[in-house]
């Protein structure tokens, strides 16, 4: 059996005395969508941020394709395929979407043109000569998923993609996240609140507790789990 | 300089003042008004640059040898203190303070032990004369202001018109996007900071022939080109160019009309109050 494109083995992850990320382990395969669910200080974020390079790990291994990537800075991770996005939308305020876009293309290596097609197929074009910093909210993260792409990730990390959104966009979000999966063959993590949305994702979901990946499996049966539900969902019904 | 009021020459007076404090303060734009190093070395920087003229010159290879060496090397030395000692500290405002003065002490003396304590002078490599509302200029002042203004085009060509110059605004803007797009920001903070560095060297090499160099001349460059870095109206060199162009030509409008001492003065207080009015915009960016 191949090596699935992201391993994650017995990551750990401390703060001072506080133990945010305590042996989390899992994996993905190419094309998979996993969501990521756990009450807050569960170590979602922390999980994102050890992957994507933004915190080294004290204990544990990332893979890439089989290749150990741990502990790599993020600029190295994200040449070798790992995009992310971030919770608050990261824009490079002053400057323009269209500069945010050459800016992700010449970082990836690629012809300018490509910035102008990512423009394009983001539906930016109107607002491209406009500061990031200015544009609203769900066209901040249009921009910047638009940035990730430009990478052409293998893996795709994506910090709350719902935040901000209205329930119409948020639903429009998961179809153009499993349209992503499916047509790029990227393995695509989501960390997410908003049970609708992950519904709607109809991806696996992964549940995270006091630091370790607790459970796993379709949301249905995650749903039902009363482990799960006296944790996390009981506290929202 | 001021002793023959006559208008133009005292507006020409004023611009080369003002041309040869923005470049200057070009460096010190780069290095700490864009990657908001608090750099204390930049005075040492442009006198190294100006004593690299000087010992080009005096080993008989000539000034544009000297011209041409001096951001080299000067930006090599920023090149080195930026990977062995900034990039460790940058993220620590006082540290980085506390580390460059220390630098720029250490140049200074390495300078002492060099080249003496005394100053120098280093000859303009041409002395012809330009006449100019009926009285002769000196030609080098020109060729000095050509500079600045050719400099200063040309860092702002580099930084708004190129691909470098865009990863440069996108690794100042977010660190943590520029690293998470795939910016290699380690290499691009190294080769930012030798470029400011270099301009360091050409601002001291340049303006050299315009005075008597010694190796405390430094901090008579830092603390203007702080200054009109910090009361710059917004980041970059383009607002270093109107932050020159204010405290330059106060300083020089005061020296004109009152005396030195007075512009020194009427400068600082104006700082004072236009950074206090200022306050938090920059100090907001430090993360």
């Amino acid at each position: 059996m191949p090596a699935p494109l992201l391993e994650l083995r017995h990551l750990v992850k401390s703060f001072g005395g506080l133990l945010a990320v305590a042996g989390a382990s899992l994996s993905l395969e190419a094309g998979q969508v996993l969501a990521l669910i756990g009450p807050n200080g569960c170590g979602k974020t922390t999980l994102f941020n050890l992957v994507s390079g933004v915190e080294r790990p004290d204990a544990g291994v990332v893979r890439l394709a089989g290749r150990d990537v741990t502990g790599l800075p993020p600029q190295r991770l994200a040449r070798l395929g790992i995009g992310r996005t971030f919770q608050v939308p990261g824009v490079f305020a002053a400057l323009s979407a269209r500069e945010h876009l050459r800016v992700a293309a010449t970082a990836a290596g690629r012809p300018l043109l490509e910035a102008e097609e990512a423009l394009e197929r983001a539906e930016l074009v109107a607002v491209a000569e406009q500061p990031a910093g200015e544009l609203p909210h769900g066209l901040q993260q249009r921009l910047e998923l638009a940035m990730v792409l430009l990478q052409r990730p293998r893996v795709l990390l994506l910090d709350e993609p719902t935040a901000g959104l209205e329930v119409g966009e948020s639903m429009a979000a998961a179809a153009r996240i499993r349209r992503l999966a499916r047509e790029t063959g990227a393995a695509v993590l989501v960390v997410e609140h908003d049970l609708a949305f992950v519904r709607a994702l109809a991806a696996e979901v992964a549940v995270m507790l006091r630091g370790r990946v607790v459970a796993r499996g379709p949301y249905r049966v995650i749903a039902a789990d009363p482990e799960v539900r006296a944790a996390y969902l009981g506290s929202r019904a | 300089m001021a002793a023959d009021p006559s208008w133009p020459l005292l507006l020409l007076d004023a611009a080369s003042h003002v041309l040869t404090l923005l470049l200057v303060a070009l460096g010190l734009a780069v290095t700490f008004g864009l990657m908001g190093v608090i750099n204390l070395a930049h005075g040492g920087l442009v006198v190294l640059g100006a004593y690299t003229v000087f010992a080009v010159e005096r080993a008989g290879l000539g000034f544009w040898a000297g011209l041409l060496a001096a951001p080299l090397l000067v930006g090599l030395v920023g090149l080195v203190l930026q990977i062995l000692i900034v990039r460790r500290i940058q993220h620590r405002p006082l540290d980085t303070l506390v580390a460059t003065w220390g630098v720029g002490l250490a140049i200074e003396q390495t300078i002492v032990l060099v080249f003496g304590a005394a100053s120098h002078t280093v000859a303009p490599p041409f002395t012809t004369t330009v006449a100019i509302a009926g009285s002769s200029y000196p030609a080098y002042r020109l060729f000095v202001m050509a500079v600045a203004l050719a400099a200063t085009g040309f860092t702002l060509w580099l930084l708004l018109r190129t691909r470098l110059g865009l990863m440069v605004r996108g690794t100042v803007a977010d660190r943590r996007l520029a690293a998470a797009t795939g910016l290699p920001i380690r290499r691009l903070d190294a080769g930012t900071f030798a470029y400011g560095s270099g301009l360091a060297g050409l601002a001291g090499a340049v303006t050299a022939p315009l005075m008597s160099i010694d190796p405390q001349m430094g901090t008579g460059f830092l603390l203007p080109a702080f200054l009109a870095v910090l009361v710059a109206p917004f980041a970059g060199p383009l607002g270093t160019v109107a932050g020159a162009g204010l405290v330059g030509g106060t300083e020089s409008f005061v020296s004109a009309v009152a005396s030195p001492v007075a512009a020194q003065l009427v400068v600082l207080a104006g700082a004072v109050v236009l950074l206090r009015l200022a306050a938090g915009r920059r100090v907001g960016r430090e993360r």
